[in-house]
Protein backbone atom coordinates (compact mmCIF):
# COMPACT_ATOMS: atom_id res chain seq x y z
CA UNK A 1 0.00 0.00 0.00
CA UNK A 2 1.49 3.27 -0.84
CA UNK A 3 1.95 5.97 1.15
CA UNK A 4 -0.86 8.38 0.53
CA UNK A 5 -3.50 5.24 1.40
CA UNK A 6 -1.38 4.58 4.26
CA UNK A 7 -2.06 8.06 5.02
CA UNK A 8 -6.12 7.18 4.71
CA UNK A 9 -5.82 4.18 6.70
CA UNK A 10 -4.18 5.67 9.75
CA UNK A 11 -6.87 8.55 9.35
CA UNK A 12 -9.50 6.35 9.36
CA UNK A 13 -8.10 4.36 12.25
CA UNK A 14 -8.07 7.39 14.24
CA UNK A 15 -11.27 9.01 13.87
CA UNK A 16 -12.97 5.42 14.92
CA UNK A 17 -10.55 5.50 17.70
CA UNK A 18 -11.44 9.13 19.02
CA UNK A 19 -15.33 8.64 18.67
CA UNK A 20 -14.48 5.18 20.73
CA UNK A 21 -12.71 7.01 23.02
CA UNK A 22 -14.85 9.72 23.34
CA UNK A 23 -17.88 7.36 23.98
CA UNK A 24 -15.96 5.35 25.69
CA UNK A 25 -15.47 8.15 28.75
CA UNK A 26 -18.89 9.74 28.60
CA UNK A 27 -19.96 6.21 29.14
CA UNK A 28 -17.48 5.60 32.12
CA UNK A 29 -19.26 8.92 33.52
CA UNK A 30 -22.71 8.21 33.64
CA UNK A 31 -22.06 4.14 34.58
CA UNK A 32 -24.41 3.98 37.18
CA UNK A 33 -26.85 6.62 35.24
CA UNK A 34 -27.15 4.20 32.15
CA UNK A 35 -28.26 0.99 34.19
CA UNK A 36 -32.18 1.03 33.53
CA UNK A 37 -32.51 -0.05 37.53
CA UNK A 38 -30.53 -1.15 40.83
CA UNK A 39 -31.01 -4.41 42.19
CA UNK A 40 -32.08 -5.58 45.60
CA UNK A 41 -27.98 -6.38 46.60
CA UNK A 42 -26.79 -3.12 45.00
CA UNK A 43 -29.22 -1.04 47.08
CA UNK A 44 -28.09 -3.12 50.45
CA UNK A 45 -24.43 -2.67 49.17
CA UNK A 46 -24.82 1.55 48.62
CA UNK A 47 -27.33 2.32 51.21
CA UNK A 48 -29.57 4.17 48.82
CA UNK A 49 -31.27 6.80 50.78
CA UNK A 50 -34.85 6.88 52.08
CA UNK A 51 -36.86 8.62 49.99
CA UNK A 52 -35.14 9.04 46.31
CA UNK A 53 -37.14 7.60 43.73
CA UNK A 54 -35.20 4.88 41.89
CA UNK A 55 -36.18 2.09 39.56
CA UNK A 56 -35.68 -1.24 41.43
CA UNK A 57 -35.33 -4.80 39.42
CA UNK A 58 -35.65 -8.25 39.95
CA UNK A 59 -37.86 -11.39 40.59
CA UNK A 60 -40.94 -11.84 41.98
CA UNK A 61 -40.71 -14.91 44.60
CA UNK A 62 -42.68 -17.08 44.30
CA UNK A 63 -45.38 -17.61 46.85
CA UNK A 64 -44.56 -13.97 48.34
CA UNK A 65 -47.88 -12.25 46.61
CA UNK A 66 -50.01 -10.69 48.57
CA UNK A 67 -53.26 -8.90 47.94
CA UNK A 68 -54.45 -6.35 50.77
CA UNK A 69 -57.54 -3.78 50.25
CA UNK A 70 -58.39 -2.16 46.65
CA UNK A 71 -55.64 -2.62 44.06
CA UNK A 72 -53.00 -2.61 47.31
CA UNK A 73 -50.42 -5.75 46.60
CA UNK A 74 -47.63 -6.93 48.32
CA UNK A 75 -44.73 -9.19 47.38
CA UNK A 76 -40.68 -9.87 48.08
CA UNK A 77 -38.33 -8.95 45.22
CA UNK A 78 -35.37 -11.01 45.21
CA UNK A 79 -31.85 -11.24 42.98
CA UNK A 80 -31.56 -14.39 44.72
CA UNK A 81 -28.98 -12.53 47.09
CA UNK A 82 -30.82 -10.18 48.45
CA UNK A 83 -34.92 -9.11 48.95
CA UNK A 84 -36.90 -6.44 49.56
CA UNK A 85 -40.66 -6.40 50.74
CA UNK A 86 -42.34 -3.92 47.57
CA UNK A 87 -46.15 -2.71 48.48
CA UNK A 88 -47.56 -1.37 44.68
CA UNK A 89 -51.22 -0.07 44.49
CA UNK A 90 -52.37 0.12 40.80
CA UNK A 91 -52.98 -1.79 37.67
CA UNK A 92 -50.22 -4.68 36.91
CA UNK A 93 -49.21 -5.44 33.50
CA UNK A 94 -50.46 -8.56 32.04
CA UNK A 95 -47.31 -10.35 32.27
CA UNK A 96 -46.88 -10.40 35.68
CA UNK A 97 -46.25 -12.98 37.71
CA UNK A 98 -44.55 -14.69 40.76
CA UNK A 99 -41.07 -16.27 39.08
CA UNK A 100 -41.17 -13.79 37.12
CA UNK A 101 -38.91 -10.47 36.50
CA UNK A 102 -40.00 -7.28 37.11
CA UNK A 103 -39.02 -3.02 37.63
CA UNK A 104 -40.55 -1.27 39.94
CA UNK A 105 -40.31 2.51 39.92
CA UNK A 106 -40.43 3.97 43.90
CA UNK A 107 -38.84 4.87 46.86
CA UNK A 108 -37.22 3.31 49.96
CA UNK A 109 -39.45 3.96 52.83
CA UNK A 110 -38.21 4.29 56.71
CA UNK A 111 -38.90 0.99 57.31
CA UNK A 112 -37.21 -0.28 54.61
CA UNK A 113 -40.11 -1.24 52.28
CA UNK A 114 -39.66 0.04 48.94
CA UNK A 115 -43.00 1.88 47.77
CA UNK A 116 -43.38 1.92 44.08
CA UNK A 117 -45.78 3.94 41.87
CA UNK A 118 -45.04 2.16 38.51
CA UNK A 119 -44.45 -1.63 37.69
CA UNK A 120 -43.05 -2.80 34.44
CA UNK A 121 -42.78 -6.66 33.51
CA UNK A 122 -39.52 -7.94 32.34
CA UNK A 123 -39.66 -10.82 29.60
CA UNK A 124 -36.67 -13.01 29.53
CA UNK A 125 -35.31 -14.03 26.30
CA UNK A 126 -37.29 -17.55 25.75
CA UNK A 127 -39.75 -17.97 23.78
CA UNK A 128 -42.33 -21.94 23.79
CA UNK A 129 -45.25 -23.43 22.89
CA UNK A 130 -47.67 -24.37 25.64
CA UNK A 131 -46.80 -28.01 24.79
CA UNK A 132 -43.16 -27.32 25.38
CA UNK A 133 -43.54 -25.56 28.92
CA UNK A 134 -45.39 -28.66 30.31
CA UNK A 135 -42.45 -30.77 28.83
CA UNK A 136 -39.80 -28.55 30.34
CA UNK A 137 -41.87 -28.63 33.59
CA UNK A 138 -42.21 -32.13 34.01
CA UNK A 139 -38.65 -32.56 32.97
CA UNK A 140 -37.58 -30.78 36.15
CA UNK A 141 -40.29 -32.18 38.11
CA UNK A 142 -42.11 -29.19 39.16
CA UNK B 1 -54.00 -14.06 25.42
CA UNK B 2 -55.59 -12.80 21.66
CA UNK B 3 -55.80 -9.58 23.12
CA UNK B 4 -52.01 -9.11 22.39
CA UNK B 5 -52.76 -10.07 18.96
CA UNK B 6 -54.35 -6.82 18.15
CA UNK B 7 -50.53 -5.22 18.40
CA UNK B 8 -49.15 -7.96 15.31
CA UNK B 9 -51.33 -6.48 12.13
CA UNK B 10 -50.22 -2.64 12.48
CA UNK B 11 -46.49 -3.85 12.47
CA UNK B 12 -47.06 -6.38 9.55
CA UNK B 13 -48.65 -3.77 7.99
CA UNK B 14 -46.23 -1.28 8.60
CA UNK B 15 -43.83 -3.17 7.09
CA UNK B 16 -45.53 -3.97 4.26
CA UNK B 17 -46.22 -0.28 3.25
CA UNK B 18 -42.81 0.46 3.64
CA UNK B 19 -41.34 -1.89 1.57
CA UNK B 20 -44.11 -1.10 -0.29
CA UNK B 21 -42.58 2.60 -0.92
CA UNK B 22 -39.15 1.20 -1.46
CA UNK B 23 -40.09 -0.78 -4.25
CA UNK B 24 -42.50 1.82 -6.07
CA UNK B 25 -39.68 4.86 -5.23
CA UNK B 26 -37.13 2.64 -7.20
CA UNK B 27 -39.55 1.98 -9.89
CA UNK B 28 -40.58 5.77 -10.39
CA UNK B 29 -37.07 6.51 -10.25
CA UNK B 30 -35.77 4.04 -12.85
CA UNK B 31 -37.97 5.37 -15.04
CA UNK B 32 -37.20 9.09 -14.81
CA UNK B 33 -33.38 8.41 -15.54
CA UNK B 34 -33.78 5.99 -18.62
CA UNK B 35 -35.95 9.28 -19.79
CA UNK B 36 -33.04 11.50 -19.30
CA UNK B 37 -30.51 8.89 -20.71
CA UNK B 38 -32.97 8.39 -23.88
CA UNK B 39 -32.80 11.90 -24.06
CA UNK B 40 -28.92 12.01 -24.09
CA UNK B 41 -28.31 9.01 -26.34
CA UNK B 42 -30.60 10.69 -28.84
CA UNK B 43 -28.99 14.53 -28.84
CA UNK B 44 -25.58 12.38 -29.20
CA UNK B 45 -27.07 10.03 -32.23
CA UNK B 46 -26.34 12.92 -35.14
CA UNK B 47 -23.13 14.15 -34.16
CA UNK B 48 -22.06 9.98 -34.03
CA UNK B 49 -23.70 9.16 -37.44
CA UNK B 50 -21.24 11.75 -38.89
CA UNK B 51 -18.30 10.96 -37.19
CA UNK B 52 -15.67 9.17 -39.48
CA UNK B 53 -13.22 6.90 -36.91
CA UNK B 54 -9.76 7.58 -38.08
CA UNK B 55 -8.22 4.05 -39.09
CA UNK C 1 -2.39 -8.19 -9.64
CA UNK C 2 -4.90 -5.73 -8.50
CA UNK C 3 -5.55 -5.38 -12.29
CA UNK C 4 -8.54 -7.64 -12.21
CA UNK C 5 -9.51 -6.22 -8.28
CA UNK C 6 -10.19 -2.46 -10.24
CA UNK C 7 -12.20 -4.59 -12.95
CA UNK C 8 -15.02 -5.68 -10.68
CA UNK C 9 -15.35 -2.66 -9.20
CA UNK C 10 -15.46 -0.73 -12.44
CA UNK C 11 -18.92 1.09 -12.72
CA UNK C 12 -19.84 -1.14 -16.24
CA UNK C 13 -19.09 -4.22 -15.03
CA UNK C 14 -20.85 -3.74 -11.81
CA UNK C 15 -24.08 -2.81 -13.71
CA UNK C 16 -23.51 -5.80 -16.03
CA UNK C 17 -22.73 -8.84 -13.04
CA UNK C 18 -26.31 -6.91 -11.29
CA UNK C 19 -28.19 -6.70 -13.63
CA UNK C 20 -27.47 -10.68 -14.44
CA UNK C 21 -28.44 -10.59 -10.04
CA UNK C 22 -31.26 -8.46 -9.76
CA UNK C 23 -34.00 -11.42 -10.99
CA UNK C 24 -32.51 -14.63 -8.67
CA UNK C 25 -32.40 -12.70 -6.03
CA UNK C 26 -35.69 -11.21 -6.20
CA UNK C 27 -36.99 -14.58 -6.56
CA UNK C 28 -35.40 -15.54 -3.34
CA UNK C 29 -36.34 -12.92 -1.43
CA UNK C 30 -40.39 -13.14 -2.47
CA UNK C 31 -39.77 -16.62 -1.38
CA UNK C 32 -38.16 -16.09 1.82
CA UNK C 33 -40.50 -13.57 2.95
CA UNK C 34 -43.55 -15.50 1.75
CA UNK C 35 -42.39 -18.85 3.88
CA UNK C 36 -41.41 -15.90 6.59
CA UNK C 37 -44.88 -14.10 6.91
CA UNK C 38 -47.06 -17.45 6.40
CA UNK C 39 -45.25 -19.63 8.90
CA UNK C 40 -44.85 -16.72 11.35
CA UNK C 41 -48.04 -15.52 11.35
CA UNK C 42 -50.07 -19.35 10.70
CA UNK C 43 -48.14 -22.60 11.67
CA UNK C 44 -46.07 -21.34 14.35
CA UNK C 45 -47.30 -22.37 17.48
CA UNK C 46 -48.61 -19.50 19.94
CA UNK C 47 -46.27 -18.42 22.79
CA UNK C 48 -47.38 -19.95 26.31
CA UNK C 49 -46.91 -16.53 28.00
CA UNK C 50 -47.88 -13.70 25.11
CA UNK C 51 -50.13 -15.59 23.30
CA UNK C 52 -50.36 -14.49 19.45
CA UNK C 53 -48.85 -11.33 20.23
CA UNK C 54 -45.34 -12.78 20.51
CA UNK C 55 -45.58 -12.70 16.45
CA UNK C 56 -44.13 -9.12 16.57
CA UNK C 57 -40.79 -11.25 16.66
CA UNK C 58 -41.03 -12.12 12.70
CA UNK C 59 -41.12 -8.54 11.79
CA UNK C 60 -39.08 -6.80 15.03
CA UNK C 61 -35.98 -9.18 15.03
CA UNK C 62 -35.06 -8.98 10.86
CA UNK C 63 -35.41 -5.64 11.52
CA UNK C 64 -33.46 -4.58 13.94
CA UNK C 65 -31.06 -6.80 12.82
CA UNK C 66 -30.52 -5.45 9.57
CA UNK C 67 -30.26 -1.97 10.65
CA UNK C 68 -27.55 -2.73 12.23
CA UNK C 69 -26.05 -4.65 9.77
CA UNK C 70 -26.86 -2.29 7.08
CA UNK C 71 -25.02 0.65 9.33
CA UNK C 72 -21.91 -2.11 9.19
CA UNK C 73 -22.22 -1.92 5.49
CA UNK C 74 -22.45 1.58 5.23
CA UNK C 75 -19.17 1.94 8.07
CA UNK C 76 -17.15 -0.75 5.60
CA UNK C 77 -18.16 1.13 2.47
CA UNK C 78 -16.91 4.04 3.20
CA UNK C 79 -14.34 3.14 5.20
CA UNK C 80 -12.89 1.94 1.87
CA UNK C 81 -13.91 5.15 0.10
CA UNK C 82 -12.19 7.37 2.43
CA UNK C 83 -8.60 4.81 1.91
CA UNK C 84 -8.79 3.70 -1.55
CA UNK C 85 -11.56 6.29 -3.04
CA UNK C 86 -13.43 3.65 -4.48
CA UNK C 87 -16.55 5.32 -6.19
CA UNK C 88 -18.71 1.88 -5.87
CA UNK C 89 -18.02 2.10 -2.34
CA UNK C 90 -19.95 5.48 -1.95
CA UNK C 91 -22.30 4.44 -3.96
CA UNK C 92 -23.09 1.59 -1.68
CA UNK C 93 -23.02 3.75 1.22
CA UNK C 94 -24.91 6.13 -0.14
CA UNK C 95 -28.04 3.55 -1.85
CA UNK C 96 -27.71 1.70 1.54
CA UNK C 97 -29.00 4.58 4.54
CA UNK C 98 -32.34 4.98 3.09
CA UNK C 99 -33.61 1.00 3.38
CA UNK C 100 -31.24 0.95 6.54
CA UNK C 101 -33.18 3.87 8.36
CA UNK C 102 -36.55 2.72 7.33
CA UNK C 103 -35.49 -0.87 8.60
CA UNK C 104 -35.14 1.08 12.13
CA UNK C 105 -37.50 3.16 11.71
CA UNK C 106 -39.75 -0.81 11.46
CA UNK C 107 -37.75 -1.75 14.62
CA UNK C 108 -38.51 1.09 16.79
CA UNK C 109 -41.60 0.66 16.05
CA UNK C 110 -42.66 -3.12 16.57
CA UNK C 111 -40.79 -2.75 19.37
CA UNK C 112 -42.65 -0.02 20.81
CA UNK C 113 -46.65 -2.00 19.97
CA UNK C 114 -44.67 -5.12 21.33
CA UNK C 115 -43.54 -3.06 24.74
CA UNK C 116 -47.26 -2.08 25.74
CA UNK C 117 -48.13 -5.45 26.49
CA UNK C 118 -45.04 -7.04 27.34
CA UNK C 119 -43.70 -4.52 29.60
CA UNK C 120 -46.46 -1.77 30.05
CA UNK C 121 -45.07 0.70 28.50
CA UNK C 122 -44.44 2.58 25.00
CA UNK C 123 -41.51 3.26 25.39
CA UNK C 124 -38.36 3.50 28.14
CA UNK C 125 -34.95 5.32 28.28
CA UNK C 126 -33.06 2.13 28.83
CA UNK C 127 -29.90 1.44 26.87
CA UNK C 128 -30.94 -0.66 24.31
CA UNK C 129 -33.92 1.41 23.33
CA UNK C 130 -32.26 4.58 23.29
CA UNK C 131 -29.05 3.45 21.50
CA UNK C 132 -31.22 2.03 18.87
CA UNK C 133 -33.18 5.72 18.33
CA UNK C 134 -29.17 7.30 18.20
CA UNK C 135 -28.83 4.79 14.90
CA UNK C 136 -32.15 6.26 13.44
CA UNK C 137 -30.76 9.54 14.12
CA UNK C 138 -27.39 8.42 12.48
CA UNK C 139 -29.39 7.07 9.40
CA UNK C 140 -31.25 10.79 9.03
CA UNK C 141 -28.46 12.77 9.72
CA UNK C 142 -26.10 10.46 7.05
CA UNK C 143 -28.92 11.35 4.37
CA UNK C 144 -29.36 14.77 4.91
CA UNK C 145 -25.48 15.12 4.84
CA UNK C 146 -25.40 14.12 1.65
CA UNK C 147 -28.40 15.79 0.21
CA UNK C 148 -26.89 19.11 1.92
CA UNK C 149 -23.70 19.28 0.39
CA UNK C 150 -23.94 20.04 -3.18
CA UNK C 151 -20.91 18.92 -4.34
CA UNK C 152 -21.20 15.15 -4.82
CA UNK C 153 -17.59 14.57 -3.51
CA UNK C 154 -17.47 16.97 -0.70
CA UNK C 155 -21.00 14.82 0.27
CA UNK C 156 -19.76 11.57 -0.40
CA UNK C 157 -16.19 12.78 1.98
CA UNK C 158 -18.41 14.19 4.93
CA UNK C 159 -21.10 11.62 4.80
CA UNK C 160 -18.20 9.23 5.08
CA UNK C 161 -16.87 10.57 8.08
CA UNK C 162 -19.79 10.98 9.83
CA UNK C 163 -20.52 7.15 9.46
CA UNK C 164 -16.75 6.14 10.92
CA UNK C 165 -17.95 8.20 13.70
CA UNK C 166 -21.12 6.43 14.27
CA UNK C 167 -19.94 3.08 13.94
CA UNK C 168 -19.36 3.11 17.63
CA UNK C 169 -22.90 2.96 18.41
CA UNK C 170 -23.56 -0.63 16.47
CA UNK C 171 -21.23 -2.73 19.41
CA UNK C 172 -23.33 -0.22 21.89
CA UNK C 173 -26.56 -1.31 20.47
CA UNK C 174 -25.86 -5.40 20.68
CA UNK C 175 -24.23 -5.33 24.08
CA UNK C 176 -26.17 -3.18 25.42
CA UNK C 177 -28.51 -5.79 26.96
CA UNK C 178 -25.34 -7.69 28.44
CA UNK C 179 -23.00 -4.61 29.94
CA UNK C 180 -26.02 -2.95 31.39
CA UNK C 181 -29.13 -3.77 33.36
CA UNK C 182 -31.85 -2.97 30.68
CA UNK C 183 -35.63 -3.60 30.69
CA UNK C 184 -35.04 -5.39 27.04
CA UNK C 185 -34.11 -9.00 27.08
CA UNK C 186 -31.00 -11.06 26.34
CA UNK C 187 -30.10 -11.84 22.80
CA UNK C 188 -32.65 -14.82 22.17
CA UNK C 189 -30.54 -15.87 18.93
CA UNK C 190 -27.17 -15.94 19.99
CA UNK C 191 -24.34 -16.65 17.80
CA UNK C 192 -22.82 -20.13 18.83
CA UNK C 193 -25.18 -20.93 21.98
CA UNK C 194 -28.68 -22.84 21.39
CA UNK C 195 -31.20 -20.29 20.79
CA UNK C 196 -33.98 -20.11 23.87
CA UNK C 197 -36.88 -19.96 20.96
CA UNK C 198 -38.82 -23.36 19.78
CA UNK C 199 -37.97 -24.76 16.91
CA UNK C 200 -41.02 -24.20 14.90
CA UNK C 201 -41.00 -20.65 16.05
CA UNK C 202 -37.37 -20.37 14.99
CA UNK C 203 -37.32 -21.42 11.43
CA UNK C 204 -39.81 -18.38 10.02
CA UNK C 205 -37.63 -15.90 11.57
CA UNK C 206 -34.65 -17.39 10.38
CA UNK C 207 -36.34 -17.09 6.67
CA UNK C 208 -37.59 -13.05 7.83
CA UNK C 209 -34.15 -12.42 8.60
CA UNK C 210 -32.75 -13.96 5.52
CA UNK C 211 -35.90 -11.68 3.53
CA UNK C 212 -35.34 -8.85 4.99
CA UNK C 213 -31.50 -9.44 3.66
CA UNK C 214 -32.38 -10.50 0.60
CA UNK C 215 -34.41 -7.45 -0.06
CA UNK C 216 -31.67 -5.01 1.10
CA UNK C 217 -29.55 -6.63 -1.59
CA UNK C 218 -31.84 -6.69 -4.31
CA UNK C 219 -33.02 -2.88 -3.65
CA UNK C 220 -29.13 -2.27 -3.37
CA UNK C 221 -28.49 -3.25 -6.90
CA UNK C 222 -31.13 -2.19 -8.19
CA UNK C 223 -30.08 1.72 -6.95
CA UNK C 224 -26.02 0.95 -7.22
CA UNK C 225 -27.13 0.54 -11.04
CA UNK C 226 -29.25 3.44 -11.06
CA UNK C 227 -26.25 5.59 -9.13
CA UNK C 228 -23.98 4.23 -11.80
CA UNK C 229 -26.42 5.34 -14.78
CA UNK C 230 -26.77 8.66 -13.34
CA UNK C 231 -23.16 9.34 -12.55
CA UNK C 232 -21.74 7.45 -15.90
CA UNK C 233 -24.77 9.11 -18.04
CA UNK C 234 -22.26 10.97 -20.52
CA UNK C 235 -20.24 7.74 -21.30
CA UNK C 236 -20.92 5.64 -24.24
CA UNK C 237 -21.54 2.23 -22.86
CA UNK C 238 -24.50 4.57 -21.25
CA UNK C 239 -25.62 5.77 -24.39
CA UNK C 240 -25.61 2.48 -26.17
CA UNK C 241 -27.30 0.52 -23.52
CA UNK C 242 -30.38 2.76 -24.86
CA UNK C 243 -30.17 2.73 -28.92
Amino acid sequence: MNSVRKRRLLFVILLSGSSLLAVFLVICALRQNINFFFTPSQVVAEGTRKGVRIRLGGMVEKGSLTRKEGLQIQFQLTDFMHQMTVIYSGILPDLFREGQGVVALGYLTEDNVFLADEILAKHDENYMPPELVKMVKSKNGL
Amino acid sequence: MSAYAIYVWPCYFLVFVLLAAHVVSVILERRKIFKIIFRVASSLKPKSEGYTPSK
Amino acid sequence: MLAPLSRIISPKYCYQITGYLIPWLSIICAALMLYGVVGGLYFAPADYQQGDGFRIIYVHVPAAFLSLMIYTVIFVSSSIYLIWRVKLADIVAQRSAALGATYTIIALFSGSLWGKPMWGTWWIWDARLTSELILLFLYVGYMGLRSAILDTNRAAYAAAILAVVGMIDIPIIHFSVEWWATLHQGATLAKLAKPSIAEEMLYPLLAMIAAFTFFYITLLCIRVRLEILKREFKTQWVCTLCT
